[in-house]
């Protein structure tokens, strides 16, 4: 996996106690193509706090192209943003 | 005994920023490659501020002018500073310590000191706790610090000096002669560029030739620091690891590097009130009422002086402390352009009973009920918020001085 820190849109689930859960999301691949992504499984979150910056990674793993692939989303908590942490 | 640590941040601006990069998918560690942190050099603030471990072999030094660092090494990979993410860099790093014991005193941006003495029953041995400081900072927020272990700040901090990066030194008082007294003089903390000079010329040249010195001798020397710098390379330090909220200050001010050299007085002025803005601000933060004023001018020949005027009375208002700064501008300056402006002021007093004078010019309960309502706005919705009009059609920025609004601790200075 390489990080690609790539901002992406994503619809998340807030739960009431728990971590906000992303249920989907959408971002543009290298040859500019727009894709759509479930995410199937989340296997794990941590807190990161690399240069005081405050985020939560998730590793999760989805579907695409038809095959079964693992990446990690990054949650930004001062900025309130989802990346696509690496694939 | 005490057990204290000092904690430093290796070139701290570069490897913060190295490290937000690299979390951000930057393909190189600029850590590993000749670079450098400097302010912009069109608005004149082109120093470096930092430099990496590579570019100092090429002789590149902090506060050389950016131009002489790209002449000694043309290829340098340069970034801008990034106040905020210094602030939070500190903060984490600030936090992490606090885990250890409640005494940590931010002593800089990028340096603690930390007394260890009563958390030995819990964390254990000084040295492996040390390690772990050092090696949770390193995962947790991907950067590399070292760490000073000793019985005083000052041997602590001498320890943490010793060889960067990622280490760990122990400078006990039985370690001083073969660790710190071989270092140059000029090593020794509290001993700048001038005091080297004086101690060579009498052929003290390094930190062990100076502690087997005559104390007296030195005091001849060098005055009452000469005791001081003698006693501390002996490693004789009393000083205690104190709260930043507990640190009493003694003085408040501010200045700026302006973009162009300034020849008109009401420019000056402006940006003197702008400044005065910033420093009686603080000076309000902190609950005090100043009675000594002064005014600092650096000109285009980087030729620097000041002038100072003791008040009758103590003052806190901006209108009141920009008057005085105005007489003292009028005094001192020669009419050469202008390259840097401060306000300063001390001598303070608790602000709660005032000595009003029949000669007072202006009513100054009511500048301090507006000062105060102005203070209030700006905690609310922002320091430019509310501006004086002074500055509303002009291209003068309305509140000068300190990084990031002042929130950003640099030596000495801490937000409260």
């Amino acid at each position: 996996m390489k990080i690609l820190a790539e901002p992406i849109e994503a619809a998340v689930w807030f739960k009431s106690k728990e971590k906000p859960h992303p249920i989907k999301f959408r971002y543009s691949d290298r040859e500019g193509l727009v894709r759509k992504v479930n995410v199937d499984k989340i296997i794990s979150v941590d807190e990161i706090k690399t240069a005081g910056i405050r985020a939560f990674v998730y590793r999760c793993q989805s579907e695409i192209d038809g095959a079964m692939k693992s990446y990690e989303l990054k949650y930004l908590v001062s900025d309130c943003r989802w990346e696509l942490y690496k694939m | 005994m005490r057990t204290i640590f000092h904690i430093d941040a290796n070139s701290a601006y570069l490897s913060w920023t190295a490290a937000a990069l690299l979390e951000k998918g930057y393909p190189i560690d600029i850590r590993e490659i000749p670079s450098a942190i400097s302010g912009d050099p069109l608005n004149r603030h082109g120093i470096i501020l930092a430099k990496s471990i590579p570019a100092k072999k090429y002789g590149i030094a902090t506060g050389q002018s950016l131009f002489e660092a790209k002449q000694k090494y043309p290829e340098l990979a340069v970034y801008p500073p990034n106040y905020d993410l210094y602030m939070l860099c500190s903060n984490a790093m600030y936090h992490i310590l606090c885990e250890y014991t409640p005494l940590v005193e931010r002593y800089s941006i990028d340096e603690c000191f930390l007394d260890y003495t009563a958390s030995q029953n819990k964390f254990g041995d000084p040295l492996d706790a040390a390690y772990e400081i050092k090696n949770r900072i390193k995962e947790e927020l991907g950067f590399t610090v070292n760490v000073g272990v000793s019985c005083n700040k000052l041997l602590a901090k001498m320890g943490s000096e010793l060889k960067k990066p990622d280490q760990i030194h122990t400078l006990w008082p039985g370690e001083i002669e073969k660790k710190m007294w071989p270092l140059p003089v000029g090593e020794l903390f509290m001993v700048g560029r001038a005091t080297t000079q004086k101690l060579q010329k009498i052929n003290i040249n390094t930190i062990g030739d100076l502690a087997k010195a005559d104390p007296n001798h030195m005091r001849a020397l060098l005055k009452s620091p000469g005791l001081v710098v003698w006693e501390f390379a002996n490693g004789i330090d009393a000083s205690e690891v104190t709260l930043n909220s507990d640190i009493i200050q003694k003085g408040v001010g501010n200045s700026t590097t302006i973009s162009h050299d300034v020849t008109d007085r009401t420019e000056a002025f402006m940006i003197l009130l702008a400044l005065t803005e910033r420093v009686a601000m603080r000076l309000r933060r902190l609950g005090y009422m100043a009675s000594l004023v002064s005014v600092s001018i650096k000109t285009d020949g980087f030729i620097r002086y000041s002038h100072q005027m003791k008040l009758r009375n103590c003052i806190n208002t901006t209108t009141e402390i920009y008057e005085s700064v105005c007489i003292l501008f009028d005094q001192c300056w020669k009419g050469e352009p202008i390259r840097h402006l401060g306000v300063h002021v001390s001598d303070f007093q608790v602000s709660e009973a005032r000595q009003f004078s029949l000669f007072d010019k202006c009513d100054s309960e009511k500048l301090q009920a507006l000062d105060k309502v102005v203070d209030k706005i700006r905690a609310k919705y922002g320091t430019r918020s509310i501006i004086r009009g002074r500055f509303a059609n002009g291209n003068v920025n309305a509140i000068q001085g300190g990084t990031n609004d002042s929130d950003f601790i640099m030596m000495g200075g801490y937000r409260q």
